[in-house]
């Protein structure tokens, strides 16, 4: 396999990456909103202010995931959604959690931030090189 | 003023207020975990719970703001953005909005439940009519080149 082709599979895999994570966060908002449950998030007990207050990010969540796939048919020239996916979309995400646990939110423990950070990070990192790496391939190398 | 002209405008419209009405949105949702108030969304009163949840909400709103923008840079070329705008989003708030109110959800009442379906399902027909003028736009374009090519 080239470098080039090898480049490629990676900027591809960060797109599928992000909505593969996007569509679990989904479902799972989705499963807390109607039916008072979820696989993996720990979305805390169920709560009518809660569900009230997470029904703008449940849409979102789904249309970032679309607005990957459609990333995904043209990766190069589609670049920049891997751009704002870290920022501000992940990152802006830690710093209003390190807001939070400083503002003594009883939700979030450290451990929880530490968990958060954890994931976040390196998807930064994952989505920043992606960008990165795209930007210095030709717009011919399409899907 | 040109027939394309005023149909750009009108695309360019469609991106710029739903580009708006999200940035209101993200500022309100900020004021809101941060200050306990809101100008003009009708939200529950701020608990630790509401302010955690809104960690998930609030980038993704701003996010979208910027995406709007960056499509509006190519507003025929990006003109799915606004199918993404109406579908998942507009559609999908409309039906969750629909479904808290059907489980009984206390928050939620249908006075505001009423105001928010007349905003969102203007704006998604909005977009919608957006796309269908990109489309035809692109079209248009498409033919041009192929003569030109000829």
């Amino acid at each position: 396999m080239n470098s080039e082709k090898s480049k490629i599979i990676f900027v591809r895999f960060c797109y599928w990456l992000g909505a593969v994570l996007d569509a679990l966060m989904a479902i799972d908002m989705t499963l807390y909103m109607v039916f008072n449950t979820y696989v993996y998030l720990e979305l805390l007990y169920p709560s009518d202010q809660a569900k009230l207050a997470l029904r703008h990010g449940t849409g979102l969540m789904i249309g970032w995931t679309i607005l990957l796939i459609w990333g995904d048919q043209k990766p190069i020239e589609r670049k920049d959604l891997l751009l704002m996916t870290a920022f501000p979309v992940i990152i802006m995400g830690m710093v209003y959690d390190l807001l939070l646990f400083s503002a003594g939110n009883t939700f979030l423990t450290l451990n929880g931030l530490i968990q958060s950070y954890a994931i976040r990070i390196p998807l930064t990192a994952v989505f920043l090189i992606g960008y990165y790496i795209a930007q210095n391939l030709k717009p011919k190398h399409k899907k | 003023m040109e027939s394309k002209q005023k149909r750009m405008l009108f695309i360019r419209f469609c991106y710029w207020l739903a580009a708006i009405l999200d940035a209101l949105l993200a500022g309100d949702l900020l004021l809101y975990v941060l200050f306990g108030t809101t100008i003009y969304l009708q939200y529950p009163t701020l608990t630790p719970i509401t302010q955690f949840l809104a960690r998930q909400v609030i980038p993704l709103v701003i996010g979208w703001t910027i995406l709007l923008i960056w499509a509006v840079q190519k507003p025929v070329e990006r003109r799915i953005i606004l199918i993404f705008t109406a579908l998942p989003l507009l559609l999908l708030g409309i039906l969750l909005d629909l479904v808290l109110l059907l489980l009984g959800n206390k928050s939620s009442s249908l006075g505001t439940n009423l105001i928010s379906f007349i905003i969102q399902m203007i704006l998604m027909i909005l977009m919608l009519i957006g796309f269908i003028i990109a489309n035809q736009l692109k079209k248009i374009n498409s033919k041009w080149n192929d003569g030109d090519l000829q």
